[in-house]
């Protein structure tokens, strides 16, 4: 198995130029069990010429895990890495457009006094 | 005495307690039945023949002592999803780089039903690591893929798979399995079985694999509602070892929960019902469910028609496993070991999941908050929410899940949403669709409100019999 070097995955990276995925089977549609496939169609239009170029935050993603992890993956899983993120991406930038507030407060809560049970 | 494989718990703690058959009989049937079909179902990874021998005999010892009618589990074999911690036999959570695992403690939960007078007969299989890291395909496991045992050429489900197949071949009376997003109702639905996932800290997490420590919970698959609500209330409640179940159900709460579901005449409800959910789903699901809804309102429930609030559930759910998941399973990311897991989307995800941002995952957890809002206050309108357990029946073995029921849609994401509100939800079989395959109706309530969620589920299962269906190989 040939492993991935930063150098080679930068290559790649510079290379890369295929279109968007348009199904939402990477990070963002996870979960424990499996969701159901998404209705083809929506998704199934061209995405529009500049959405060709991948995101640089999924270049920036998957140098991420290039760098963490790379000694463990070869060049064929870096390219699927690449091309979840890819695929993923944009979910999760509509994802970061959902608005909140700075009084929107996450859902744990620290407790500085905690009785002993 | 011939003792059905598929009775109910109360009909096997009547003939436990009449001496027709004794536990170390009923005992040695089922684990002949695990031995003989556990293999081709991929529901099995371990047999505790030893200690389920033992405790049967214990039991047997208390029942001869003339042992009262308040301990429904004495004597009751039952299986566990592999990630429950039982002191010295093997905890593998399904995956090849904890194949070896042994614990020297038994998970809270088997320790309570031990306390109980259960039997434990097997550790069944589960997708590995409870599909923490993004599988897309039913052989997710060593054990390889869990099978229905209504038609083996597909999914049991997951990632509780084991304990669905398991119940629903009659291998064991009832099972214990975990939930995340999902993974109890998936796998009762695509086998057929009754499962509970209880309110998120009603049932101690100690023992249990972490996968998502703000998500994760541990309930009963069983052959029936009555059968769910006699093991939750054996599982249920505070445990020092888990801070999460302090004030869920306080002492004192279970034993009227137990007895409450159970009333005489079902407890008139208002259930909601939203059309996106069974609009585009497969016709037999849609057709199924109606029938349910039918039933439903039968007994008096009042029935309506509501809409969801639109959040992002999907994103959520999936930043706060991919984020959380990615931090329990470090070790074998820091080690490369992840890459001895059984599926692909497995062996590279848990490396995309630990490049997500911090910022992105509190981002998850803030519309957390106001999810749950929103969701309490659709539970003021109505009692429960009822809708399909899935879109479809279960996936066929072999192609990816992305790859079959294209344009099929379940709608709202009622299941990544009621797992983000930390609400009890039970599925039930309601019918069959193609291909042999069950299909299944689910109930979802706001938290700590099992009583009603369960009660409905009992009168529900009284008023049909899709839950009394045997497969016919496995009867």
């Amino acid at each position: 198995m040939t492993r991935t070097t930063r150098r080679k995955f930068a290559k790649t990276m510079t290379a890369a130029t295929v279109a968007l995925p348009v199904v939402a089977g990477s990070l963002l549609a996870q979960t424990a069990a499996p969701a159901p496939p998404p209705p083809t169609t929506a998704p199934a239009q061209e995405p529009a010429p500049e959405a060709k170029r991948p995101s640089p935050l999924a270049v920036a993603l998957a140098g991420v895990v290039s760098a963490q992890s790379g000694q463990f993956l070869d060049e064929e899983e870096m390219q699927r890495v690449f091309d979840d993120f890819k695929s993923s991406v944009p979910f999760l930038e509509r994802f970061r457009d959902y608005e909140l507030k700075n009084g929107d407060e996450p859902d744990f809560t620290f407790h500085s006094l905690v009785e002993r049970w | 005495m011939a003792i059905d494989p598929y009775a109910t718990i109360d009909e096997l703690g009547a003939a436990l307690r009449a001496r027709k058959v004794s536990s170390v009989e009923l005992t040695r049937m089922y684990l002949e039945r695990l031995e003989r079909y556990g293999p081709e179902l991929g529901a099995v990874v371990t047999i505790t023949r030893e200690r389920a021998l033992r405790e049967a005999a214990a039991a047997d010892r208390e029942l001869a002592a003339g042992a009262a009618r308040s301990r429904p589990l004495l004597g009751i074999p039952y299986g566990v999803k592999d990630l429950l911690a039982t002191n010295g036999i093997p905890t593998t959570w399904g995956a090849e780089p904890y194949r070896n695992q042994v614990f020297d403690f038994d998970a809270t939960v088997v320790e309570r039903l031990a306390g109980a007078g259960g039997v434990l007969v097997a550790k069944l299989a589960m997708v590995e690591l409870a599909g923490g890291f993004g599988y897309n395909n039913a052989d997710a496991s060593f054990t390889g893929p869990g099978r229905t045992p209504w038609n083996t050429s597909f999914w049991s489900g997951g990632s509780s798979s084991g304990p669905g197949a398991a119940v629903a071949a009659g291998l064991v009376p009832f099972a214990i399995g975990t939930e995340t997003s999902g993974s109890i109702i998936t796998p009762a639905a695509f086998s057929g079985v009754t499962g509970l996932r209880p309110t998120y800290g009603a049932v101690s997490r100690h023992g249990a694999m972490a996968l998502c420590w703000t998500l994760d919970k541990i309930g009963p698959m069983c052959r029936s509602a009555a059968d769910c609500n006699t093991v939750f209330h054996a599982i249920m409640g505070e445990d020092e070892k888990d801070p999460t179940t302090r004030g869920v159900y306080p002492p004192g709460r279970p034993r009227w929960i137990a007895s409450s579901a159970h009333a005489g005449s079902p407890r008139k409800l208002t259930i909601g019902v939203m059309k996106p959910s069974y609009e585009k789903v497969q016709p037999e699901v849609r057709e199924n469910f109606l029938q349910s809804v039918e039933v439903f309102r039968r007994q008096g429930h009042t029935i309506r028609e509501v809409e969801y609030p639109a959040f992002p559930y999907g994103p959520t759910v999936s930043l706060i496993v991919a984020a959380e998941g990615a931090s329990a399973f470090e070790d074998i990311l820091r080690d490369g070991r992840a890459k001895q897991l059984r599926v692909k989307a497995d062996q590279i995800g848990g490396f995309k999941q630990a490049a997500t941002l911090a910022i992105d995952y509190l981002r998850a957890q803030r519309a957390r908050a106001k999810i749950r809002q929103a969701l309490l206050r659709l539970f003021e309108q109505i009692d429960l929410l009822a809708s399909p357990s899935r879109a479809t029946v279960s996936y066929p073995i072999g192609p990816n899940f992305n790859e079959v029921y294209r344009g099929i849609s379940g709608g709202p994401a009622v299941i990544p949403s009621m797992n983000l509100l930390g609400g009890p939800g039970v599925a039930m079989p309601n019918g069959f669709g193609e291909n042999g395959l069950p299909t299944s109706v689910q109930l979802n309530a706001a938290p700590a409100n099992e009583t009603a969620l369960l009660n409905a589920a009992i009168h529900y299962q009284a008023a049909t019999g899709h839950h009394r269906r045997k497969p016919a190989k496995y009867a």
